[in-house]
């Protein structure tokens, strides 16, 4: 595994946990509604939704548009191209994965919301 | 404290005084207590006296459904409330007025002449021996006093008997029962009025007609000690006043005698000149709490427009006042007492109301005292019952749209994964909205009818009650953006709020985190846990 590819799977990984950081950021800042149609919960659930659709995309163009130019090698460029991809795929699954995770922890606060 | 509580309310205006007591129970003001109530009336279809009566039975399903609670502590509906009903019959042939229910045309013509003379001579023949007794005594103490004692000591005659015992007359027995097995653990408050009619009259006789009562009823073996028991009571003077009769309504003779309140301050006058030389009302009673209104008494209006002033019935119910939350305060403070009931002579005790610009201003201590903090527990009480009916009435919108109401909190708590409650059923959750219904307000096709607090509030108003003038608003718009956090003139009792979480927000968390029920609190039912956990969160918010 070259540099690049390293990079690209470090980059996936920040920018995942950096998702989920705005996650439970936004769904703490939702106000739990007392009110008689609350739709606080699904708030906070569409919001880490959002956010687990976004973070791959992200990560995709970012190393698309801003570092992949710099690769001037065709080879190494192609194989970057790879990295990112299946970085994207990881981070969106560490996403959800950690999304659940937390969720079961603090069930009966915001983040249950999420699952 | 091993006493044992023993309330009766006689009379509308006893029965009204029981109302404003039931909410100080559901507030919470009477741990771990197990109160014997008892209805004591000649009009068994007295408005005022049902709706108690209704109210009393709906708490005590908020308990529990099957009848299984029991007393908690420091909690909504804390005290068990175990209500028994009794009232003179004066329907049927020979029981409609005085004149055939003292049976004063039977015996030898030498007995029918003396009764009749001795009746002439206390009662006025044409009026007061003539007009209909089922619906109470009309201001008419004299005549009342004799025939509550003569009721109370008939069904005790019955209940020795065993033969054609009524349902009222075993539900006096049961109150009895339990009245002679306290013994000197036991302390009675009653509730009546000095100025009208059934109240007044049974005052000073209860105490020697229960203790009759239970000497007939066990065959002469058993007794209440009246030097042991203790009896307390209000002295509550006229506070409303209502329509005079026209001659019109008066020209029958089921309503020869009707009320009139005109009258009220020379009854209440003459009433406490007797109360405070009577040397029978001395030596029974244990403390007597003198309460009036000395403004000018509010007039009941006739809703019905049909000219006539109502002398009882169904269509008697009355609105709430500020003096009858006092005697239910009066109440409090005579179970609360550790000392001063020893006494040989009952003791007169009163206080009086910071009054300024013309209106009263009232304060949590006012009522309570601050005894051991009791003020501080009022307020924490009542101020938590009332913010929990805004969230149930106005927030759920039970009472704005006849919604959700307090299952909204059951669908909270779900959402936020505490399952604990989901088997509280629909109807369970809506007696208890029903419940705030009748504690706060409610709406009728978008007309606001206020409950016992706000009628309570609408006597004192403009002055200060409590709390800020916002906690009753009465709008539903205002209702429904109103802060349940704020309602305190104590900004310290205000629920937490910062830049990113609003008071409700802040509430909620609460709820969810520190909640729970408490060992302590002695909560056995659903219900009672469920409610528990709504009063620690609302206590904890407030900071008490």
């Amino acid at each position: 595994m070259n540099d690049q590819s390293i990079s690209a799977y470090i980059i996936s990984v920040v920018i995942a946990l950096a998702f989920l950081l705005i996650a439970a950021i936004i769904s703490n800042l939702i106000q739990f509604e007392v009110g008689s149609r609350p739709k606080d919960a699904q708030k906070r659930k569409n919001w880490f939704w959002i956010l687990a659709v976004l973070c791959p995309i992200v990560i995709f163009m970012y190393g698309f548009l801003v570092v992949r130019p710099d690769i001037l090698v065709p080879s190494m460029r192609d194989k970057y191209t790879i990295a990112l991809s299946v970085g994207a795929g990881v981070a969106f699954l560490l996403y959800v994965i950690l999304g659940f995770v937390l969720s079961k922890i603090f069930k009966h606060g915001k983040l249950g919301n999420w699952f | 404290m091993n006493d044992k509580l023993f309330v009766i309310a006689v009379g509308g205006t006893g029965m009204r005084c029981l109302e404003a007591f039931t909410h100080l129970c559901a507030i919470g003001m009477f741990d771990n207590q197990e109160i014997e109530v008892l209805t004591l009336d000649t009009d068994q279809n007295n408005g005022n006296k049902s709706k108690v009566e209704n109210l009393i039975q709906l708490y005590t399903r908020i308990k529990s459904s099957d009848g299984n609670s029991s007393p908690n502590a420091d909690t909504f509906f804390s005290a068990k409330l175990n209500l028994h009903r009794f009232w003179t019959n004066y329907e049927g042939p020979g029981r409609e007025n005085y004149r055939n229910i003292s049976k004063l045309n039977t015996g030898t013509p030498d007995e029918q002449e003396e009764n009749k003379l001795l009746s002439d001579l206390f009662l006025d023949k044409n009026s007061v021996q003539e007009f209909n007794l089922a619906h109470g005594y009309r201001a008419q103490t004299h005549l009342g006093s004799q025939l509550m004692y003569h009721g109370i000591v008939e069904a005790a005659r019955s209940l020795a008997s065993g033969k054609d015992v009524k349902v009222e007359e075993k539900e006096l027995e049961t109150f009895l029962g339990r009245l002679e097995k306290a013994g000197s653990n036991a302390k009675v408050f009653i509730f009546g009025s000095v100025f009208g009619g059934t109240g007044a009259s049974s005052i000073p006789v209860l105490p020697k007609a229960f203790q009759d009562a239970i000497k007939i009823r066990s065959g002469g073996k058993s007794s209440l000690d009246l030097s042991q028991t203790k009896f307390g009571s209000t002295l509550l003077t006229e506070y409303f006043s209502f329509k005079k009769p026209d001659l019109k309504q008066m020209s029958t003779k089921d309503d020869s005698v009707v009320a009139d309140s005109s009258f009220f301050p020379l009854n209440s006058q003459a009433a406490l000149h007797f109360y405070q030389n009577d040397p029978t009302v001395q030596s029974t009673y244990k403390r007597l709490y003198l309460i009036g209104w000395p403004v000018e008494s509010k007039v009941l209006g006739d809703e019905k427009g049909d000219g006539k002033t109502i002398t009882g019935g169904a269509n008697q119910k009355n609105p709430c006042h500020i003096t009858e939350m006092m005697c239910a305060c009066a109440a409090y403070d005579f179970f609360a007492s550790t000392s001063g009931l020893d006494n040989p002579k009952a003791e007169y005790v009163y206080k009086a109301i910071e009054f300024d610009n013309g209106t009263f201003n009232f304060d949590f201590n006012d009522f309570v005292g601050n005894e051991n903090k009791a003020g501080d527990i009022f307020a924490n009480r009542l101020g938590a019952f009332l913010s929990f009916g805004h969230i149930v009435l106005s927030r759920f919108k039970a009472a704005t749209q006849n919604s959700h109401g307090t299952k909204g909190f059951i669908d909270l708590l779900v959402t936020q994964k505490v399952r604990d409650y989901v088997t509280i059923s629909d109807d369970e959750t809506i007696e208890i909205d029903n419940y705030m219904k009748e504690f706060a307000y409610n709406f009728d096709n978008q007309k606001f009818i206020p409950g016992w607090l706000y009628q309570v509030r609408g006597t004192v108003s403009p002055g200060r009650f409590m709390f800020n003038d916002k906690a009753f608003s009465f709008t539903s718009k205002e209702l429904e953006n109103l802060d349940v956090g704020a309602l305190f003139l104590d900004e310290s009792h205000h629920w937490d709020k910062s830049l990113i979480s609003n008071r409700l927000n802040t509430f909620t968390s609460t709820l969810i985190e520190k909640g729970q029920p408490r060992q302590e609190q002695k909560v056995n039912t659903l219900k009672e846990k469920f409610l528990a956990h709504i009063y620690n969160a609302i206590t904890i918010s407030q900071k008490f």
